[in-house]
């Protein structure tokens, strides 16, 4: 038996839309297989099949361990082998550890829930893991790595002989990868396929061994992942040559336009830290997950309450009570989460961008349609947002779209500084590219950029200084000519200063 | 068994009516002369028996207002209720539907569930299709004054029953034709006071606050117990929202810790409650107001004294009949046309089932 | 954290607290309050919200809403009131009423797991036309003539303790039971937690979201049977918003709005709470329109506290 699954000729297509096209998979037991392509490119869609959420269009046929595979819901998929670790899957926040691993799947005596069995193989599952929470602990109280990697416990704990990992570390620090890698490898020595699904390149070359790539609903090509380079990957993916993944455009760093000094948040998550940027200038904070960087810029933008600390914008002391005081002063926040405080999902996309600068839709003291349209069709433009037209809904587009529209949003409040937290997550690399490369033309216009992000690459292929924090201070700043892996890391890591 | 009940209702309601239609020129919240009138009658009638044994002399002239059978042919008239949810507004459609059909009148019976917005939009849409008269007893006193004027206006001859609305002169209604909730709550406190021999200890149960029925028998209640020193109320009254199993809670609760002599429902649902609490014939006085078949069962079975019945019927078919002589140009000799109350206890509730 | 844990441990133990005080309060002011006639009356008063309380924590937890149970209590109410005098043996208004209300819990529950309406949206309307069903059937009067023994079920009591609490206790000890111990408990926690998580972790979500209306339908219909024999008539305008206060119940004690959490004792407290309140305001001879203030208060103050509790999770 050469492929634990085989999925040949695979169609799917919604109204109006062509989602898989005839495309192939061929896994074997005992690797780890990435699936590789842009967002929209039918990752998703495939392994929704899989799992049984989606039905393919008839034709084409799933082979599991030789024998046809037909599945019509999540459920059997579990009990034929296949699980799946979900993007945007949360855990069960008000249940206990062990509740979660064992979710549907309950350990019975006498018919009813035995508890005690239940947290005892939990216990042994989370010390195999090298993790340190109680099995009674509720998930609320964890952090967000902590329950990221309860999920997979839960998903690699169903004796599954494929398991699907969809970002799995898109919101989990290095440390913590590295204990799902250990994971991983324990899994494939047990003969466990893993199909893995990530847009962090690095990851892909440290713990794959095949690739397969989709563009566009397409099956393009497939092979051992030592046979790709980063490069040749990223052209598969978007068709064409993309020669350097950070394009960083010379600019004229000028005077400081913006300081924040002493900064410490009322819920003691941030303690008196100082940043300083210059116009022109893009200053990177980095740090692992948890280390208060989203904290800081939040606080400082008014939406959690400071304990001490001033800032100023333009030579101007500002005080911060809500968003509102900062925003006029000419600060932007490109918020981390844009689902829940980035976008207005349910508007459009032209309800979205003039939301900030509600002010320039005016005509008469009243909002202009026309005049948002306009205003916000420059930006579609401008941004190369891919949208059919600016009266989509927002929550129809693709994520990496949906940045976009959020920094539309911002930009077209004209701001002169922008601060933008993790704008690179969970999106394609082309319109990675374009984010990277619309950073390069603000800061040549002479604003500032403020990037707050986990990967160090980016950081460092990005920005011309970078403050690290960590457990809430500041840890020391890094001058671009002085820029390390391992210098930043140190310092991300340090407890004390 | 209904007909009974039905033919006790229009002989008392006719006697009354023809007792009080001259004093009424205030509106539904009449005087006091009016009122001590009415309890004056009521107890010197004694017992319900008697009532109806005086009564069934004037049975020929039910039809209070003296018009002949089919003489409304041709007229289109639409009665609008409050809601029809309780046996009290069920009573009213049924002796309405019973007058429509004997003078022949063309009868439509519509609802407002409780809702004034849904009343305006059915007054208006009875004005628009063309009917002679419009019968409504308002949801608010005060909302739906302007619609009334509206339908007035547009040559609809508007009549309230049950309840009026405030001013109701004033907005081009012609005629209203209800019960004297004032003095029905006198008469119920009179037959308290009475079996209590002027003294004891009672507690009042009232429907939602604010509701105007409610507050009117509130102030019957008090009209008497001005008389009665020694009649005191122990607790504030209890708001139990007309509901039965409120006002058992509520009973049940005070009994614990007051020792009660009599229990005054504004309502017989609450009364039930009252004496569901209570037990069957366990010495409290127990008294409410309607006449509804729960009542009349508690009172067969000791849990309740007495009710005071509003013969809600021969509102219905005194507007009727009201209605079709302004439609045909006639005056009426008095426009507040007003019904009196019956009490009934466990001497003649036979009758009245 | 130790701040989080305070204030935790004070929204965990608030409502018993608040419970405590209220009855401290009640007896020193007015000392019949706790008197065993009255603390029988309590356990009368409290069955019935109690029942349908219980019902209705299992909707909540399982990320629901029922706003049909007041309605379901009188149409159930009437079935039983109609057949309960003396034309059938106890039995048979019994099991119609039981069925009638699961029949209205079931059509909620494929309404919202099923047809995806929003729970709110769902048993409003079943609310609104199962009310015109009970006013229907009964013609728009209260139904009398029920038979003595159907009275006596309310009325009787077993050792001093009321049978209606004896009811109530029965639907705790198995709602307790299923929550707590079974495999389907567990699962009803799950689908109000995460939904999507309980899917994908395999879980029949339609199953369990649709039972748990049945089960607050099933327990309407107890209801309604035992408002019947309590009021001795059925009344189709029975029981209005009693769903509100069974809400309340749930809320007050501990049962979160947002699905996944909920105790069955934090129930029985807030049942026991809005009981007393009402009773003990009775007692004291307050005004009726302090007791909604009461519980107005009461309600804001434990969501209050319940939320200030959480930690926020980013």
């Amino acid at each position: 038996m050469d492929y634990i699954l085989e999925m040949k000729d695979i169609s799917k297509t919604f109204p109006g839309v062509k989602a898989l096209d005839h495309v192939q998979l061929k896994v074997r037991p005992g690797e780890v297989h990435a699936l590789m392509g842009e967002n929209g490119a039918g990752k998703s869609t495939l392994m929704k099949i899989l799992m049984g959420i989606y039905k393919k269009d008839p034709g084409g046929e799933i082979l599991f361990d030789g024998k046809p595979y037909e599945i019509s819901s999540p459920n059997e998929a579990l009990h034929t082998g296949v699980a799946m670790i979900h993007q945007e899957l949360n855990p069960i926040l008000d249940m206990t550890v062990y509740e979660n691993i064992f979710v549907g799947r309950e350990i019975r005596k006498h018919g009813l829930v035995d508890k005690k069995a239940e947290a005892k193989e939990a216990e042994a599952l989370i010390k195999d893991s090298g993790l340190r929470v109680s099995p009674y602990e509720t998930l609320r109280n964890l952090t967000v790595a902590q329950c990221q990697l309860i999920e997979i416990i839960k998903a690699t704990s169903v004796n599954a002989k494929v398991i699907i990992m969809d970002e799995p570390t898109a919101a989990i620090t290095e440390r913590e990868v590295d204990i799902l890698f250990d994971h991983i490898r324990k899994l494939k020595a047990q003969g466990v396929a893993i199909i893995y699904i990530s847009h962090r390149m690095e990851e892909i070359f440290k713990i794959c061994d095949s690739i397969t790539v989709y563009r566009d609903g397409q099956y393009i090509g497939s092979g051992a992942a030592k046979d790709f380079t980063e490069s040749s990957l990223i052209k598969m993916m978007v068709g064409r040559e993309i020669t350097d993944v950070f394009p960083k455009a010379e600019s004229k760093i000028g005077d400081v336009i913006f300081e924040a000094n002493h900064i410490s948040r009322a819920d003691g998550k941030v303690n008196d830290v100082s940043i300083k940027v210059r116009s022109g200038e893009i200053l990177g904070l980095g740090g692992l997950v948890g280390a208060g960087r989203s904290e800081l810029v939040e606080g400082i933008f008014g939406m959690h309450r400071l304990s001490g600390g001033e800032i100023i914008v333009n030579g101007e002391h500002v005080k911060v009570h809500t968003p509102a005081d900062i925003i006029r002063h000419g600060v932007a926040l490109v918020t981390e989460d844009r689902k829940a405080t980035g976008l207005n999902l349910t508007g459009t996309v032209n309800d979205n961008i003039s939301m900030v600068a509600i002010r320039k839709t005016l005509q008469n003291g009243l909002y202009s349609k026309a005049k948002a349209k306009k205003l916000s069709s420059d930006y579609i433009r401008k941004l190369k947002i891919k949208t059919p037209s600016g009266d989509q809904i927002a929550g129809n587009l693709s994520g990496g779209n949906q940045q976009k529209v959020v920094i539309a949003k911002w930009l077209l409040n004209d701001p002169d500084i922008i601060i933008m937290d993790e704008p690179t997550r969970g999106i394609d690399v082309g319109a990675k590219r374009d984010i990277y490369l619309l950073i390069g033309e603000l800061v040549q216009a002479g604003k500032a950029v403020i990037l707050i992000s986990s990967e160090i690459p980016e950081l460092m292929g990005v920005c011309d200084r970078i403050a690290v924090m960590a457990e809430g201070h500041l840890a020391g700043e890094v001058q671009r000519n002085e820029f390390s892996q391992e210098r930043i890391m140190t310092l991300a890591s340090d407890i004390q200063v | 068994m209904k007909k009974n009940k039905l033919v006790a209702m229009l002989t008392v309601g006719a006697l009354s009516v023809a007792t009080l239609a001259g004093c009424g020129s205030a509106s539904s919240g009449s005087s006091s002369e009016n009122t001590t009138g009415t309890s004056a009658a009521a107890s010197t009638a004694g017992s319900g028996s008697e009532a109806v044994a005086s009564g069934s002399g004037t049975v020929t002239s039910s039809s209070g207002l003296g018009l002949a059978a089919g003489s409304g042919k041709g007229v289109k008239v639409a009665m609008i209720q409050q809601h029809q949810t309780n046996a009290f507004q069920i009573a009213v459609s049924e002796a309405a539907q019973k007058k429509a059909d004997e003078l022949g009148v063309d009868l439509t019976i519509l609802s407002a569930d409780q809702d004034a917005a849904k009343q305006i939009s059915e007054i208006e849409q009875c004005v628009s299709e063309k009917y002679d008269a419009i019968l409504f007893e308002p949801v608010d006193p005060d909302g739906l004054g302007a619609a009334a004027q509206e339908a007035a206006d547009a040559g609809v001859k508007v009549i309230n029953i049950i309840s009026a609305c405030t001013d109701w002169q004033d907005y081009g209604i012609s005629a209203l034709s209800c019960g004297d909730n004032v003095a029905a709550g006198e008469l119920e406190m009179e037959q308290v006071a009475k079996k209590l021999n002027g003294k004891g200890n009672i507690a009042i149960l009232t429907g939602p606050s604010g509701d105007s029925g409610g507050l009117q028998r509130m102030e019957g209640y008090e009209n008497v117990l001005k008389k009665y020193p020694d009649i005191k109320q122990v607790v504030e009254p209890a708001d139990c929202q007309w509901d039965t199993a409120q006002a058992q809670s509520t009973v049940e609760s005070w009994l614990s810790a007051y020792d009660l002599d009599a229990i005054v429902a504004e309502n017989d649902g609450m009364a039930v409650g009252a004496g569901n609490a209570a037990g069957a014939n366990s010495g409290i006085v127990i008294t409410g107001v309607d006449g509804t078949p729960d009542g009349f069962e508690a009172i067969e079975d000791g849990r309740m004294t007495g009710t005071v019945s509003q013969n809600g019927g021969q509102m219905a078919s005194n507007a009727i009949e009201a209605a079709v002589k302004l439609v045909k140009g006639d005056k009426l000799d008095n426009n507040e046309i007003l019904t009196s109350c019956t009490w009934i206890d466990s001497g003649n509730v036979a009758n009245f089932k | 954290m130790e701040k989080k844990n305070v204030s935790s441990r004070l929204s965990q133990y608030f409502i018993y607290i608040i419970f405590v005080a209220l009855v401290i309060v009640l007896t020193i002011l007015k000392p019949s309050f706790i008197q065993p006639g009255n603390l029988v009356n309590i356990l009368k008063q409290a069955s019935i919200n109690g029942i349908l309380a219980f019902g209705m924590m299992f909707v909540i937890i399982a990320g629901g809403f029922d706003m049909s149970v007041g309605s379901t209590v009188a149409f159930a109410g009437i079935l039983a009131a109609l057949l309960g005098r003396g034309n059938f043996p106890l039995i048979v208004p019994f099991l119609v009423a039981l069925l009638a209300g699961l029949a209205v819990g079931i059509l909620n529950g494929i309404g919202v797991a099923v047809g995806d309406l929003p729970p709110f949206i769902m048993t409003l309307g079943t609310m609104t036309a199962v009310r015109g069903l009970a006013l229907l059937v009964s013609n728009g009067k209260p139904v009398t003539g029920i038979t003595k023994a159907y009275r006596k079920i309310a009325a009787s009591s077993v050792a001093g303790i009321p049978m209606l609490a004896i009811f109530l206790v029965i639907v705790i000890i198995i709602c307790s039971f299923v929550l707590a111990k079974t495999v389907y408990g567990r699962r009803v926690y799950a689908c109000g937690g995460n939904l999507q998580a309980a899917k994908v972790a395999g879980i029949n979500t339609t199953f369990i979201r649709v039972s748990t209306f049945a089960i607050a339908g099933l327990l309407a219909g107890l209801s309604g049977f035992l408002m019947t024999s309590r009021v001795t008539i059925g009344q189709p305008t029975a029981a209005e918003s009693y769903e509100m206060d069974a809400i309340t119940a749930c809320v007050v004690g501990g049962v979160s709005m947002s699905g996944g959490v909920g105790h069955p004792v934090g129930v029985i407290i807030g049942t026991l709470l809005i009981t007393v309140i009402a009773n003990g305001l009775d007692i004291l001879g307050v005004s009726s329109h302090w007791q909604k203030i009461v519980k107005g208060v009461i309600i804001v103050v434990a969501v209050l506290i319940d939320v200030k509790g959480k930690s926020k999770k980013d």
